[in-house]
């Protein structure tokens, strides 16, 4: 079981309740598609992928950043069982979707990313380490129904 | 994943506008690296501060992001021009290569808090692949 210290739980919540998941959720999927290409093989029925602004203008893109942003909030809300939490949507990627977990990976560093931009000098260390803590545990538990 | 004229050309303008900050950037991103990874402590025994304004984190940040400005200026061949560094890093340092990652996220992280309108999406593309061409010449003697 992962453990979290007062001064974690803190920090997620704090966190959780600055983010904006309109604006980040769709910042995201986009950075994802554009920094790490080969994933945009996954959304084949999204359209227009073909740059970087044909990416972040695309209603797709934007809806579905809003989907798997908000489903964090799983995590957040259910910080000392995320594994269980997660369970259904691990079975989901690794068996409907066929997502390689490398790619969870991926976008928790475009998340950090443009969350940091988001934040700025208040993305400190101890808060990116957190996040980093509870981004690493949602990857795993995604990744846990894979075999 | 080589640099293509776009990529090169992406670094070259966003680096004109950090270069006078580098510094403080390697030394954060050095910071931030031993704070949210705590095992690359061990390239540093002999340190007795590992705050983010401790004069050995200032020092090192130094250092290792004066190497990655000049790399900036050597993109056409990498491999050739970083060899010393490469030598070193391989038989000395012995750095573990997955090492090049973590700091490179750092790295990013750092220009994200700083430079939030600079730090596009095509930027951030482009300095990935950067820092992952300039790790792939450190570590070009490794074996």
């Amino acid at each position: 079981m992962v453990e979290w210290s007062d001064s974690e739980r803190k920090i997620v919540a704090s966190v959780w309740g600055k983010i904006n998941v309109g604006e980040i959720g769709p910042q995201t999927l986009a950075r994802v598609l554009i920094v790490y290409p080969w994933t945009q093989r996954y959304f084949g029925t999204f359209g227009d992928l073909s740059n970087a602004a044909a990416i972040q203008g695309n209603p797709k893109v934007s809806a579905h950043g809003k989907t798997v942003l908000n489903a964090l909030e799983k995590a957040v809300k259910n910080m000392d069982n995320i594994k269980a939490t997660y369970a259904q949507l691990s079975q989901l990627h690794c068996e409907k979707l066929n997502v390689d977990p490398g790619n969870f990976k991926l976008l928790a560093n475009c998340l950090t990313i443009i969350m940091a931009t988001a934040f700025g000098p208040a993305f400190t260390p101890e808060v990116q380490a957190t996040w980093q803590k509870l981004l690493s545990v949602v990857v795993s538990a995604l990744t846990s129904q894979y075999f | 994943m080589s640099l293509t004229a776009k990529d090169k050309a992406f670094v070259k303008a966003f680096w004109g506008k950090i270069s006078d900050q580098a510094d403080a950037i390697g030394q954060e991103a050095v910071g931030r690296m031993l704070i949210v990874y705590p095992q690359t402590k061990i390239y540093f025994p002999d340190w007795t501060d590992f705050s983010l304004d401790s004069p050995q984190v200032k020092k090192h940040g130094k250092t290792v992001m004066s190497a990655i400005t000049d790399a900036v200026g050597k993109m056409d061949d990498l491999i050739g021009e970083m060899s010393s560094l490469s030598d070193l890093h391989a038989t000395k340092v012995r750095l573990d290569p997955v090492n090049f990652k973590i700091l490179s996220h750092n790295i990013l992280v750092t220009l994200a808090v700083h430079f939030p309108t600079d730090f596009t999406a095509e930027v951030h593309v482009a300095v990935d692949k950067f820092l992952a061409a300039v790790s792939a010449a450190i570590a070009d003697k490794y074996r």
